[in-house]
């Protein structure tokens, strides 16, 4: 009996041990870990760079350049393109690292029929927004309707190919 | 017999006058038919040539960006003071009345904006106050009927050259409407006070002008209208003879016969002649307005029309610029004129004669940008006959930042005589020709050529060594072949900035012959990480890379960055071993700071009619043409080029601002470059001589003091750093061996790396 039972706890402790080794081969918390030579696991010290610098400076220039596109849209709302599409280049000549103005200057080329122009001036929007979920989000869904006005005035295959 | 004698005499008289009369009366058809034709012919000259659409060349003017202020700008970091001079805004001491008026305290400027007609918007200048802590604005205000905060502050392009017919004349075309009735009637008062009693030709003035002259013994004065004065400008010379007066007075006859007098006086106000500026003449009102006041004419006082009015007789004895106390004397004289003739109050005229004559600076530069301008021209040239350019008065908005660019061309010129001095020993002796340098600065997120400066002095040469000389890049070619390394879509072999090289010598073939890439130091460096290679411009470890690669796959990236100059797979492409434009070359280098996206460089923004239609309109193009990753690989060394590697001697220089650049040196040091880059600004700069001698001086030591000083300047100490983009990890790595760090390897650094692409291999591996 004491036999069968010390047999049964080995066989668990065996069981468990090979269950945890398992684990930490395919990564689970913490640092991933590799297998080193002659069996050692070797930790990798990693970490991301400081995003997200661009979407959240405060600067002179990127509150001149906020206030603009805050007018701009305006125009853009009141369906005055032209006039939007300058105040955007404004905002954009001011601080040309604020995303949000190359969004929207995007999406008044795009309103004035200017696809491709408009899918090059997103590609830019996205470089500098890509630390912001939300702005990333919009920048999809105009991507995709720059490309379905496209398909519908030209075959698919010429659709210029914009960066995933 | 008497009385025979008498009719005989008579008889014989009139014999003899029979016999003259045929004669006479032939020549005397001769000249009705010929007096006739030539009326009627210079009739139809006049008719054609008065013709509105025919009046006048207006010059085509060249403009520069407009400039943004905002609170938070340091105003002596973006001089907006020399700004203001520069565009002719005139310091009125305290207070700011009208357009064009500015006044400076320690707390505050205000500034009355000038009118001014932008593409698509015609503006209204109202007057601002920019409220400064020392020289920072904290807050701008519109200070007319309801002060308005605004969020930023548009200031007007800058004139900086215009396309001339061959007459040479400015002019700002005014209608009578535009022109001030004061000016008007100064003018007629003065010139011409019985303009609407005479029909072209007044005798009565002619007869008083004979008799002042005859009392006086000389010339004192003219009798000549406004419609003669006219026609001598328009039609004729001013050469001095009787004939030239007689068809002088036929033409002003002819004129006032068929034109109004609203019609004449117009076109007198457009075309009198009121002075010089360099080699172009000033013609009319509307211009002389602006040069004498920076004003539109609508906008003249009382004692500016009277100055104006009086400097027709002698432009240069009265001008406010040279001769301020004439041009009072001048001013007060036909102020009592119109007073005496009761067409200004006694209050206007002593408020008038009140009134100081405030003039703005006078532009000492008259050749602005040359080089700039001529790359314009050319484009121009491209697009519009000459006659158009120098007829039809197109204005053409371009990108250039003057402020930028008199930067530019103040240290090119300074630092290019401070190498002569300074290395006259290691320059070739006696050498023919002047060491030249250039450089160009772009905004790498639109694209905007912002500063061209095309050789060390224009007056030397017209070259455009920016845009016209074809020169090898050497190693400023370099980071495309590193930038092709890491880009995963480009090459099948996955390469890092920690990706270890040999740089140890080897040879291949290439052109049936052998090659074999020396380093500058003549050294071999062993085993080295590509970040160390590119960082000391290694040639021997980057031609292997680019070897290892395929030089295919690097002049494919070479081609997506713009380059468009010839280039062949061959090996030596590697280390630059081609010919592109300094232009070129600084396009290219825009994929750094933009993340792989390519801005298509733009000089010309809109060119616009004088009637306000937009003839032509670039927008800003972009185009991702790499991945964002394997550039920000990229741009992480190049950074360390200028932290340690070869551009570190930047920071002696004075910038201390967060960029990447390269160094460039071509073989035997026949080029020395040096192109460089904040986030938000590109510039580029280059030395050489033209017939290709020897400098004997490094990228390092040549054209990089230029980009620094340039740098420290336009851009400051910016700590603004490059964006890094997703799918980008930074793992700790031992830097001897490129593999992960661990306890047992003592030095270990963040490397960046594109996602997936990390070693899994611990650097012990290699070191037991």
């Amino acid at each position: 009996m004491l036999k069968r039972q010390a047999l049964i706890i080995l066989l668990l402790f065996f069981v468990t041990s090979c269950a945890t080794w398992e684990g930490r081969g395919h990564g689970g918390k913490g640092a991933p870990q590799q297998r080193g030579g002659a069996g050692k696991t070797v930790s990798k010290e990693v970490k991301k760079p400081e995003e997200g610098q661009f979407a959240v400076v405060s600067s002179p220039a990127r509150s001149a350049s906020i206030d603009m596109v805050a007018k701009g849209k305006q125009s853009l709302a009141a369906g005055k393109y032209e006039k939007a599409l300058g105040i955007f280049q404004e905002a954009v000549i001011i601080d040309s690292t604020n995303g949000v103005a190359y969004y929207y200057l995007a999406k008044t080329r795009f309103n004035l029929g200017q696809n491709e122009e408009a899918l090059g001036i997103l590609d830019k929007a996205e470089s500098l927004l890509s630390s912001a979920d939300e702005w990333m989000e919009a920048i999809t869904l105009l991507r995709q309707q720059i490309k379905e006005a496209y398909i519908a005035g030209f075959p698919t295959q010429d659709l210029p190919q914009a960066a995933p | 017999m008497v009385k025979n004698q008498v009719k005989t005499q008579k008889a014989g008289f009139l014999r003899r006058l029979r016999r003259w009369i045929k004669p006479i009366v032939f020549i005397g058809i001769i000249v009705i038919i010929v007096g006739g034709g030539y009326l009627y012919h210079t009739a139809k000259g006049v008719e054609y040539q008065f013709n509105r659409s025919h009046r006048w060349d207006i010059p085509s003017k060249i403009f520069s960006d407009a400039a943004y202020y905002y609170p938070g700008i340091d105003i002596e970091k973006v001089r907006l003071k020399q700004k203001l001079l520069r565009l002719a805004y005139r310091d009125t001491g305290t207070e700011i009345k009208g357009p064009g008026d500015y006044s400076i305290t320690p707390e505050r400027i205000d500034i009355y904006l000038h009118d001014f007609d932008y593409p698509m918007q015609e503006f209204k200048g109202f007057p601002v106050r920019l409220t400064l802590e020392g020289n920072i604005v904290k807050e701008i205000v519109r200070i007319d009927e309801a002060p308005t905060p605004l969020s930023s502050l548009k200031l007007e392009p800058e004139l900086v050259a215009a396309i001339f017919g061959d007459a040479m004349e400015d002019r700002t075309l005014v209608t009578l409407k535009e022109v001030p009735q004061h000016l008007l009637e100064a003018i007629i008062v003065v010139e011409d006070e019985r303009f609407f009693k005479h029909g072209g030709v007044d005798l009565i003035a002619i007869a008083r002008a004979a008799f002042k002259d005859i009392i006086e013994l000389r010339i004192v004065q003219g009798g000549s209208t406004l419609t003669q004065q006219l026609v001598k400008n328009y039609f004729l010379t001013s050469k001095r003879s009787f004939l030239r007066k007689l068809e002088e007075a036929v033409i002003a006859l002819l004129l006032e016969a068929k034109h109004t007098k609203a019609d004449i006086l117009e076109a007198y106000v457009n075309e009198i002649y009121l002075g010089q500026r360099g080699s172009s003449s000033v013609s009319g009102v509307g211009e002389a307005a602006k040069l004498y006041f920076a004003k539109n004419v609508d906008q003249l006082t009382l004692g500016e029309s009277a100055l104006l009015a009086g400097m027709i007789r002698a432009p240069y004895r009265y001008n406010p610029f040279t001769n301020i106390e004439s041009a009072g004397e001048r001013r007060d004289f036909v102020l009592g004129k119109l007073y005496k003739s009761r067409l200004i109050t006694k209050d206007e005229y002593n408020n008038a004669l009140a009134e100081p004559i405030i003039t703005p600076k006078r532009a000492t530069k008259t050749n602005m940008a040359p080089y700039f301008i001529d790359f314009v021209k050319m484009q121009l040239a491209d697009l519009y006959s000459d006659d158009l350019l120098g007829k039809e008065g197109l204005r053409i908005f371009t990108t250039l930042n003057m402020t930028d660019q008199l930067i530019a061309e103040r240290v090119v010129k300074s630092e290019i005589s401070r190498l002569e001095k300074d290395f006259a020993s290691i320059l070739p002796k006696d050498h023919e020709g002047m060491l030249e340098g250039a450089l160009v600065s772009i905004q790498p997120q639109t694209g905007y050529v912002r500063a061209m400066v095309g050789g060390r002095s224009y007056l030397t040469t017209q070259f455009n060594h920016i845009t016209q000389a074809m020169r090898q890049p050497g190693s400023t070619f370099k980071p495309f072949v590193y930038l092709t390394a890491f880009d995963p879509a480009r090459t099948s072999n996955l390469y890092a900035p920690t990706t270890m090289i040999d740089d140890t010598s080897f040879t291949v073939k290439s052109g049936g012959e052998d090659w074999s890439p020396q380093n500058y130091d003549k050294q071999e460096h062993g085993r080295v990480s590509l970040r160390t290679a590119l960082t000391n411009s290694y040639n021997v470890a980057t031609a292997k890379l680019a070897l290892n690669i395929g030089l295919d796959s690097v002049l494919k990236t070479a081609r997506d960055s713009g380059i468009t100059s010839d280039l062949l797979a061959v090996p030596s492409m590697a280390l630059g071993a081609f010919e592109v434009t300094p232009m070129e070359m600084a396009a290219a280098y825009t994929i750094f700071p933009n993340n792989g996206i390519l801005a298509r460089p733009i000089s010309i923004i809109n060119v616009v009619t004088k009637e306000g239609e937009i003839l032509e309109k670039k927008h800003m193009e972009m185009k991702r043409v790499f991945d964002p990753q394997p550039v920000y690989l990229a741009n992480s060394i190049l950074k360390d080029v200028i932290d340690r590697g070869t551009g570190a001697s930047a920071r002696a220089y004075g910038f201390s601002g967060i960029a990447g650049g390269k160094t460039g040196t071509t073989s035997n040091y026949k080029d020395s470059w040096f192109v460089g880059f904040t986030p938000n600004y590109l510039a580029l700069a280059w030395v050489g001589y033209d017939d290709n001698t020897p400098t004997n001086m490094s990228g390092a030591r040549a054209a990089l003091p230029i980009w620094a000083k340039f740098m420290k300047e336009v851009v400051g100490d910016s700590r603004e750093d490059f964006s890094s983009p997703r799918g980008i990890l930074l793992v700790k790595i031992d830097p001897a061996t490129g593999l992960l760090s661990s306890p047992g390897c003592p030095e270990g650094k963040f490397e960046p790396f594109i996602e997936g692409t990390e070693p899994n291999e611990s650097c012990l591996n290699v070191r037991r």
